[in-house]
């Protein structure tokens, strides 16, 4: 994994109506790396996940992907302009995303639903497509559930279609928005176990969780979001098992409550 | 009473007349009806203010006047202006506009009612606007407008009747023809009432068909 | 423009006659639709079964159609009217049918649960009929039943072609004489827009109302 950075964010700022989400939120991601977004809700880590594939723009700050500053250009008046639609399409075409309520096209077939990227944005053959399809569905192990409509399928096998189908336009960095939230307890292992797949095929991911767990098995880094800022950040076994801030320690330990039901005073069960 | 069916029977040359060009009103008129139906309902979609708030105007003007008006108006205003066109175009046009309106809402509401998350899923894989609409947007609302699709055209089918009010011979005017010929008075009209009833029941058989055949499970 | 003034109370009598024929209808249709709603609930499988081909059977013939076959109908069974009494049978046979409609619709969103708590109560049948379904049934069903009555007023326009006088035949006798169709056809569609938009705004703000007790 090098470590030049594929995505600079640098004091970003951004509001809804009166409320500041994102304060002056700075952050790097490098190439290849899988980092975990974590806070608590209203934090901002799904605003800034939104805002890397421009789903949100912002007020101030800049976000750089590979150097090149995203989002904005500099008109002939040297104001900054918003990229057009046909532009930011460009770029989500590069910067996949994966959502919490799945989101597949409920008129398409899971194939389909796969095949739709390559065949209308990236205008390859009906049979390239197939190919390309064919092989992602293997991957996630829905393959036999290639001709199914998604109302027939359960969340967990959704999702994973879904992932199936961001990763059919081959992007660059992949973002997951708390994908296993809107999941029952018992599907959430399959999807989980598709990211720790794509991790080690190299892919750059940033993903917004609650699975306190997963993100310290499978990131390479963790980064802590309060208030619309970097609180901590690093690699999970320091800030996750070594919490330095009191706002992280409430947060960690508020997990370490609820999950699976065991009483506060024993030491969390490592997987 | 005495039924005499020997009217209707000696005149089905003019009952097939008539059957023609009430299919010929309804098909001509229902395929333009969806065509402008739909144009105007992205048109208002656009969000330009003023011209969402004309066509707004016009839908609204037009659902709430009798058709027979805009059909008089068209029939004896026209050829003042110095346009002559025959019977059959006047009801084409009065059909057109009448309906024109209800099926914009009902496109309007379909496209309406796909979630904002399949747009922002198409657009997270970098769609643009107008490859977002055509892929995801526009089959899920024409799935979700069918049913309501389905109930226009047989308002329309029977607001064709209407053609006889300007001596266009449609099916209803047919059998105001032989009855005036034969001197017999409703058995005509009880053989174009069952004609009619036929043709609806067949169109809302085939939208169930459609339908079925189309559908969206959620 | 002068001409619609000297013309205006020919219009506005034309006008009364047709809110005339749209209360009876609205009226009678409203009585006879109820009671066909009912029955079609109430009175068991066969009748229920009778009571939705006969609306499935009004509703696939135009009203024009019903309304020419009364018209000649009604002589040959030896029922000698005029067409205003014509008129206003065929309209209230034709749209008691999408009463009944209306009526068996909010009827039957009513819970079967709150059926058996009054039978389970002691009440008979119809007497849960009456105090716990139909108070809430009719005030879910009245913004539909407004919106009908709106399109009974548009209705209205039909019956000219059989020669009753009403707002749409005093319009073209006045175009007919004063060869001005764009003036008073635009004048009288704007009249029934008055009307019918008034209804309709009426209906949504009731539908809204009820949105809102309903919490």
């Amino acid at each position: 994994m090098e470590q030049d950075p594929i995505i600079s964010v640098r004091g970003l700022r951004k509001s809804y109506a009166d409320t500041t989400v994102l304060k002056d939120l700075s952050l790097e991601i490098r190439r290849g790396e899988t980092a975990a977004l974590l806070g608590r809700s209203g934090s901002g880590k799904s605003t800034l996940l939104r805002c890397l594939n421009l789903l949100e723009d912002w007020e101030q700050g800049e976000i750089l992907l590979d150097g090149r500053p995203l989002g904005f250009h500099r008109g002939k008046d040297g104001q900054l302009a918003r990229w057009s639609a046909r532009q930011q399409a460009e770029l989500r075409t590069r910067i996949g995303m994966v959502f919490q309520q799945f989101n597949l096209f409920p008129h398409m077939t899971a194939i389909e639903n796969v095949m739709v990227g390559p065949r209308q944005i990236r205008y390859l053959s009906e049979a390239e497509s197939r190919v390309i399809a064919t092989r992602l569905l293997t991957q996630v192990g829905l393959l036999e559930k290639s001709d199914q409509y998604p109302a027939h399928l359960s969340g967990g096998q959704q999702q994973r279609i879904a992932i199936a189908r961001a990763l059919a336009m081959e992007p660059t960095i992949l973002l997951l928005d708390e994908i296993t939230s809107a999941l029952d307890p018992e599907l959430v292992g399959e999807v989980l176990d598709v990211v720790a797949d794509l991790k080690e095929r190299g892919l750059t991911m940033v993903f917004v969780t609650h699975e306190i767990q997963f993100a310290h098995d499978v990131a390479d880094r963790v980064f802590f979001l309060d208030e619309g800022r970097v609180l901590e950040s690093g690699p999970p076994a320091e800030v996750l098992d070594n919490p330095r801030s009191e706002q992280l320690q409430r947060f960690l330990a508020r997990f370490a409550a609820h999950r699976g039901h065991r009483p506060r005073h024993e030491p969390a069960a490592s997987r | 009473m005495r039924m005499d069916w020997s009217a209707v029977t000696n005149n089905v040359d003019t009952l097939v007349q008539g059957l023609l060009t009430t299919l010929a009103l309804s098909s001509i008129s229902i395929v333009l009806s969806i065509i402008f139906g739909t144009l105007l309902a992205l048109v208002r979609l656009s969000n330009v203010t003023f011209v969402e708030a004309a066509i707004s105007a016009y839908v609204e003007l037009l659902r709430n006047t009798p058709l027979l008006i805009t059909l008089y108006l068209i029939y004896f205003g026209l050829p003042l202006v110095g346009i002559a066109i025959p019977p059959f175009t006047s009801a084409v046009l009065a059909l057109v506009m009448q309906h024109t309106a209800f099926i914009s809402e009902i496109i309007r509401g379909g496209i309406l009612s796909v979630p904002r998350a399949q747009v922002e899923a198409g657009r997270a894989m970098g769609m643009t606007p107008l490859k977002t609409f055509g892929i995801v947007i526009l089959p899920q609302a024409f799935s979700a407008a069918l049913p309501s699709l389905v109930g226009a055209i047989v308002i329309l089918l029977q607001d064709t009747s209407l053609g006889a009010a300007i001596a266009e011979v449609d099916l209803t005017m047919a059998a105001k023809v032989i009855s005036q010929r034969t001197a017999t008075s409703f058995e005509p009209f009880i053989a174009i009432a069952a004609l009619y009833f036929a043709l609806a029941w067949l169109i809302s058989q085939a939208g169930r068909m459609v339908e079925a055949r189309y559908k969206i499970a959620r | 423009m002068d001409q619609i003034i000297r013309s205006l109370p020919v219009l506005l009598e034309a006008l009364q006659q047709t809110l005339v024929l749209s209360g009876l209808a609205v009226v009678f249709s409203a009585l006879l639709g109820f009671a066909i709603g009912e029955v079609s609930t109430l009175a068991g499988p066969v009748a229920g079964w009778f009571v939705r081909r006969y609306i499935e059977l009004v509703r696939g013939i135009p009203l024009l159609v019903f309304i020419f076959l009364s018209y000649y109908l009604l002589p040959a069974v030896g029922v000698q009217t005029e067409p205003f009494s014509t008129a206003v049978m065929s309209l209230v046979l034709y749209f008691s049918a999408f009463v009944a409609e209306i009526v068996r619709g909010a009827v039957q969103s009513i819970p079967q649960n709150q059926i058996n708590s009054g039978l389970a109560l002691g009440m008979r049948r119809l007497k849960v009929e009456r105090i716990v379904v139909l108070p809430q049934a009719l005030r879910i069903a009245v913004p539909a039943l407004l919106n009908l009555c709106s399109i009974v007023v548009k209705s209205t326009s039909l019956v000219s072609i059989i020669g009753v006088w009403e707002l749409t035949y005093a319009t073209r006798e006045i175009v007919m004489r004063t060869v001005l169709p764009f003036e008073f056809f635009i004048f009288a569609m704007i009249i029934y827009f008055v009307v019918c938009y008034t209804i309709v705004r009426a209906s949504k703000m009731l539908e809204r109302k009820m949105a809102l007790a309903h919490r």
